[in-house]
């Protein structure tokens, strides 16, 4: 007590001080649902809705700026190289993949790391495309997810041009 | 001081022979007598020629003033024909003063020039080729003043005599030459006898040259004051001369730079001159003085305004320059300012544009969670699905309490609007900076302009009016300097001049007026001498009292008036005669006189003058031989006549029957 009078000076003595924690805020791009949006909404667009995890860890880092996206565009246009992507690792990324498994939303494919969309997934990815949502990303997705190679992606991510 | 002659020597030579005369001279009285046209003339003419005294008988230069039987043919008697001349050779023996003996020589055709007389310094021998002699010239100019002019040996070494300088008819003066003193002694008959010194040349175009011969015979002293004041005149005509080429001069210089001499009078003044210039201004006329110290205040001014001018361009050149540097300075750290806040907006705006992204994400996942308890199931309920745990809305597993959507989006519209609210801050600033840089650059490029106007403004065109009128102004007044300076040179020599012939014409005051006493008497004498001479030779025309030497021309003259010969010729042989005797005989009296002591008359009787006039001259000229005088008459008169005349006088008598001039 003799400590909070020093420091706040005609505080009643017998006042009651209660804390409780306060929310965080959490930004689109860090928040769980968002991320298990954009990989049904990804995934919907690979082919065959069908996606390596270098491909899904691509897109869905991609997703997150309107800068990204202009760069990954030109890369799979061939406007621009594969190591002009600066792509830094994600270390939310395997949760969320984990989630998204767990809760039905996607299927791990076996010889992983592959995914493919399950049929919630599916369930899902209907409510975004009729309710309109996420245009900018789904437009992104569908001009990229298959127009980037397997190769090409493995140089992105890995940084070295072999 | 005397001539007297001795012997007269013509050699004529023609195709046929050679033809001559020989005629010897005594003291006293020589009678030469030979019939008319028998050659009388041509002898008296020939001892003119000798002594090289052409003038007297001719004007013309270049013409020989000799009869044709000297020139051209000669007349032989024996075969009564005329035969050719081939060439003509004169001499002439005289004795001066003091006993020295001469000879003339001088050809008159066909040998050497006729301008060259030689002259030797010995007696007339039969051969004198080869006696030394010395070749002097008559007739061109210099022959009276020359080294090698006869006429100035004649005069000056024979004869002692000093010519005196005389005025001329041009204002010049020059010698008196001995043609014109030689009429007093000889007397030729074809003008002689016209009038005393007929045979007075006038070409050589000396003032009152029978009176100044008369003067100069006589030896006045008044010919002395005369020379005195001919020489005084010349010198005052030299100043004045110079005065004029002077004040000429002036007015001339004055000219060339538009002025005007006042003051200076083309004919020299008495006085000093006041000479001041006048320069025109405005339609007036200015002193030079007043010009020049008006040219003076002129350049002041104007040289103070241009300073003046310079200085306030200068001035504000430097307040410009200030003011444009602080203005760069300004402008810079704006520049800089306005960089920033570019830079600032800049990621202002990428923020905010971050901020509209999240907040579409945000809203569409809030539609979507709402959407999904519908289609999704539990994708948005988030539990866990091993052991339904609730699981956060976040990617990292650490954080457990999660703002929900609608505060996220709430917090995230707020914030985008503050960071609009920003934006729009940070973009009115940089409007009022763009607005103010762009006022700070219309402001430098005033100042610019007007650095640049400063500049100009010393070369603007007041400013070159200006200098053109300092150095026009300038260049005005060094001239008037000048000017002022060459004039007032000018003053002081026309000054000088001036005070120096004030003083020459004092001299010339001071220098006696009139005959001196000694004059007065030798005029008196001489008008004696000449009144008894005229009584005894039968002067009639008028009373012998009322006859008057002149004092002014030293001639006859009754009641003041020159005796004219027209009334009665045989008077005026008379006169001649009696003045001409009267002049040698005052000589003989007088030192101071310059006669020769001999007269040369050629036929004197004349037709008109009656036997006993003539008788009483012969005896009177034969008194000669008494005073040692010399006097020789060319007649034609009987020679018995002449010898009764001269019954118990001594004279000596040359008689040639027939011509003169005859074969040898």
């Amino acid at each position: 007590m003799s400590v909070l009078s020093t420091v706040l000076p005609g505080l009643p003595a017998d006042t009651d001080f209660t804390f409780s924690e306060r929310p965080t805020f959490v930004g689109p791009g860090e928040r769980l649902s968002y991320r298990l949006a954009m990989v049904v909404a990804s995934l919907g667009e690979c082919s065959g809705k069908r996606s390596s995890y270098g491909r899904l860890a691509l897109l869905s880092f991609a997703a997150r700026s309107l800068k990204l996206r202009a760069i990954l565009t030109r890369v799979a246009r061939r406007i621009a190289n594969p190591t002009d992507v600066a792509v830094r690792f994600d270390p939310f990324l395997p949760r969320v993949l984990d989630i998204a498994v767990a809760t039905g939303l996607i299927n791990y494919l076996d010889p992983g790391p592959r995914f493919a969309l399950a049929s919630s997934g599916e369930s899902l990815r209907a409510v975004i495309i009729s309710e309109d949502l996420f245009a900018t990303e789904r437009v992104f997705f569908a001009s990229v997810a298959d127009s980037l190679t397997e190769q090409a992606i493995r140089r992105i991510v890995s940084g070295v041009d072999f | 001081m005397s001539l007297r002659f001795r012997r007269l020597r013509i050699r004529v030579t023609t195709s046929d022979g050679i033809f001559g005369v020989e005629i010897p001279f005594v003291d006293g009285l020589n009678v030469i007598r030979a019939d008319n046209t028998s050659g009388k003339s041509t002898c008296f003419q020939a001892i003119l020629y000798a002594l090289g005294l052409d003038a007297m008988l001719t004007a013309r230069q270049h013409q020989l003033p000799l009869t044709p039987v000297l020139t051209d043919n000669v007349f032989d008697e024996a075969s009564e024909s005329e035969l050719r001349v081939q060439s003509t050779e004169l001499w002439l023996e005289v004795e001066g003063g003091g006993q020295e003996v001469a000879t003339f020589y001088r050809p008159v055709v066909g040998l050497g020039d006729h301008r060259l007389i030689t002259v030797y310094e010995s007696h007339l021998a039969d051969d004198m080729s080869t006696k030394p002699g010395r070749q002097m010239f008559v007739r061109i100019p210099g022959a009276a003043t020359g080294e090698h002019g006869f006429h100035r040996w004649f005069a000056k070494d024979f004869l002692k005599w000093e010519l005196p300088q005389v005025e001329r008819n041009d204002g010049r003066s020059s010698q008196l030459y001995l043609e014109t003193i030689f009429p007093l002694f000889f007397v030729e008959q074809r003008f002689g006898w016209t009038r005393i010194q007929g045979n007075m040349p006038y070409v050589f175009g000396i003032r009152d040259v029978a009176r100044r011969a008369a003067e100069y015979v006589l030896g006045l002293s008044i010919s002395e004051t005369q020379l005195q004041r001919v020489a005084l005149g010349a010198q005052l005509r030299e100043l004045q001369g110079r005065y004029s080429a002077i004040a000429k001069s002036m007015q001339a210089l004055a000219g060339t730079s538009g002025s005007l001499v006042r003051g200076v009078p083309d004919s020299m003044p008495g006085d000093d001159l006041a000479a001041n210039i006048l320069i025109p201004q405005d339609g007036k006329w200015l002193q030079l003085p007043e010009r020049q110290s008006f040219l003076r205040g002129l350049i002041q001014t104007i040289g103070h305004e241009m300073k003046e001018r310079r200085r306030a361009a200068s001035s504000q050149i430097l307040g410009a320059q200030h003011r444009r540097a602080e203005l760069l300075q300004t402008i810079t750290e704006r520049q800089q300012i306005l960089r920033t806040e570019a830079q600032e907006r800049l990621a202002l705006g990428r923020r905010r544009d971050d901020l509209i992204e999240q907040l579409r994400k945000l809203t569409d996942l809030r539609s979507l969670a709402r959407m999904g308890g519908r289609a999704g199931g539990d994708v948005f309920g988030l539990h866990c699905p091993t052991c339904w745990q609730p699981v956060a809305d976040s990617a990292s597993p650490g954080i457990k309490n999660v703002l929900s959507l609608d505060d996220t989006i709430s917090f995230v519209d707020s914030e985008q609007a503050l960071l609009q609210a920003t934006l729009a801050q940070v973009d009115a600033r940089s409007r009022a900076l763009t607005a103010e840089l762009q006022q700070l650059e219309r402001e430098l490029n005033v100042v610019d302009a007007s650095i640049e106007t400063s500049h100009a403004s010393s070369d603007d065109d007041g400013l070159v009016v200006q200098t053109t009128q300092y150095v026009e102004y300038r260049h005005q007044l060094q001239s008037l300097d000048r000017l002022a300076g060459e004039l007032s040179a000018r003053v002081d020599e026309a000054n000088a001049l001036i005070r120096e012939s004030v003083k020459l014409r004092t001299a010339m005051s001071l220098l006696p007026v009139g005959l001196s006493q000694e004059d007065e008497v030798k005029l008196k004498d001489l008008e004696e001498t000449f009144r008894s001479q005229e009584r005894e030779y039968g002067f009639k025309s008028f009373a012998i009292d009322e006859l008057s030497i002149s004092r002014e021309t030293y001639k006859p003259t009754v009641h003041d008036f020159e005796l004219s010969f027209e009334t009665s010729a045989s008077d005026g042989i008379r006169t001649i005669w009696s003045y001409l005797f009267g002049l040698l005989e005052l000589r003989r009296g007088n030192q101071s006189m310059h006669h020769i002591g001999s007269l040369i008359f050629d036929e004197p009787r004349q037709q008109s003058t009656a036997e006993f006039s003539f008788g009483q001259l012969l005896r009177h000229a034969s008194l000669a031989t008494v005073f040692g005088d010399q006097a020789i008459f060319f007649t034609s008169d009987e020679a018995e006549a002449i010898r009764a005349e001269l019954m118990g006088s001594t004279y000596n008598m040359v008689e040639f029957a027939g011509r003169m001039i005859r074969r040898l």
